[in-house]
């Protein structure tokens, strides 16, 4: 998973192509994963140590871990921890970007810096992105406590992927969540949940990501933000929120839903708790609101 | 055949019955977009069955159901809605929907409960 984060990361900076993402994360890309790049990845060496490693094994016949640690760049115990490592690691997006030579070890490990600076994500959190659990990663990012609101917008959450994964496009990277009093959008299409709770659910993209939205959904032809691509996803609205409130219903939570409505280029000011979702599809960025 | 009447606030949906419908050879008399269009459109038209939204602008489905029940006691009526929790299909059941269809459907059960729906007319 962590490929796919990482990967998405380098695609929005414009560092490698969606061509060049397509080819490094296919399977064919399946080799074993060098030793230097996991000691990049796990913050034990420099790219500037790997690389004089590297020199150093073409002049002399020693296998790279022995080389690190005559050379002080690595301890016993870190060497064990890698080749445990190697041996069950899947391979990483940076292996193939260097095999395929779209970038050097200097530049993996600045990009690497700079990508836990952007996320914001701990060294913890980046092991929790490495483990490919699905389960793991929604309640790393939706660790926001455990109110009747955080436990609602989870549940609201985890429906609305499964349902873009079911509907629109299975490559969906959920991002970091966060509350906010106030949210921009150029397109915004929402329905009210009214009842038990009173919630608002939104879903807000550009113009462009609206129509390969509203597109992959109806499998229809949208070339523009018409009112065909505003009802398709005001339709994937209805449709999540049907479910979603039918899942509270068994739970004992009498809800109904209002007819959506879409909106363009405004603002929303929060009156009550305002969630935001980020996430990331092959085709563009678009964010999950929920208010409550 | 059957004369259908399709009520569904989204084009979408409209579109996606109406194929459907078509391809089972039945005749598409009348599309409305809310429920006020839909009891409308039901009198005017007279279709052997209607399919109706729930969740609707102007007038709500369950509404436009007892609305088109009072005008004709017989009316056959399919609700095909994204609600589909038990009260609601429970008291559509009781205002007289024949059938109730959740959404996302699909091809296959829309067309086995339409053809249910028509085998009791």
């Amino acid at each position: 998973m962590f490929n796919k984060y990482f990967g998405h990361y380098l695609l929005s900076k414009h560092i490698i192509t969606k061509e060049q993402l397509i080819i490094v994360l296919s399977d064919k890309n399946k080799s074993r994963v060098k030793l230097g790049v996991l000691a990049i990845d796990a913050g034990y060496m420099t790219a500037a140590q790997v690389t004089e490693v590297h020199n150093l094994q073409a002049k002399k016949d020693r296998r790279f871990g022995d080389l690190a640690i005559e050379n002080g760049f690595l301890t016993e115990e870190q060497l064990e921890v890698l080749l445990s490592k190697q041996q069950e690691s899947h391979t990483t997006l940076g292996q193939v970007l260097m095999d395929e030579q779209i970038m050097s070890y200097d530049d993996y490990e600045q990009l690497l810096v700079q990508y836990k600076i952007d996320s914001g994500f701990s060294d913890d959190e980046i092991e929790i992105l490495k483990s490919n659990d699905t389960d793991a990663i929604l309640e790393l990012f939706l660790d926001m406590g455990n109110t009747e609101e955080v436990k609602l917008f989870k549940a609201y959450v985890e429906l609305f992927i499964r349902n873009i994964i079911r509907f629109v496009d299975r490559d969906v990277v959920i991002g970091k969540p966060y509350l906010t009093e106030v949210y921009a959008y150029q397109n915004y299409a929402s329905q009210d949940i009214v009842g038990s709770y009173s919630m608002e659910t939104g879903l807000s993209a550009s113009d462009d990501v609206i129509i390969k939205f509203a597109m992959a959904y109806t499998n229809m032809s949208i070339t523009e933000v018409n009112a065909m691509a505003k009802d398709a996803i005001g339709e994937f609205m209805n449709c999540q929120n049907g479910l979603f409130i039918s899942n509270l219903y068994h739970k004992g939570i009498n809800c109904n839903i209002e007819p959506q409505v879409f909106r363009e280029k405004g603002e929303i000011t929060a009156q009550m708790k305002l969630f935001v979702l980020p996430c990331d599809l092959p085709f563009g960025n678009v964010d999950i609101l929920f208010s409550i | 055949m059957a004369r259908i009447l399709i009520v569904d606030d989204s084009a979408i949906s409209r579109i996606k019955l109406k194929d459907i419908f078509e391809l089972d050879c039945h005749e598409i008399v009348g599309m409305a977009e809310d429920g006020l269009e839909g009891v409308e459109k039901f009198k005017a038209l007279k279709p052997d069955l209607v399919t109706l939204d729930v969740t609707m602008p102007k007038m709500k489905g369950l509404d436009c159901l007892k609305e088109i029940m009072t005008l004709d006691q017989n009316a056959n009526v399919v609700m095909i809605s994204a609600l589909g929790k038990g009260d609601t299909i429970l008291e559509a059941l009781n205002a007289g929907a024949l059938n109730y269809i959740t959404k996302p459907f699909e091809e296959k059960q829309v067309l086995k409960t339409i053809r249910e729906a028509l085998e009791e007319l």
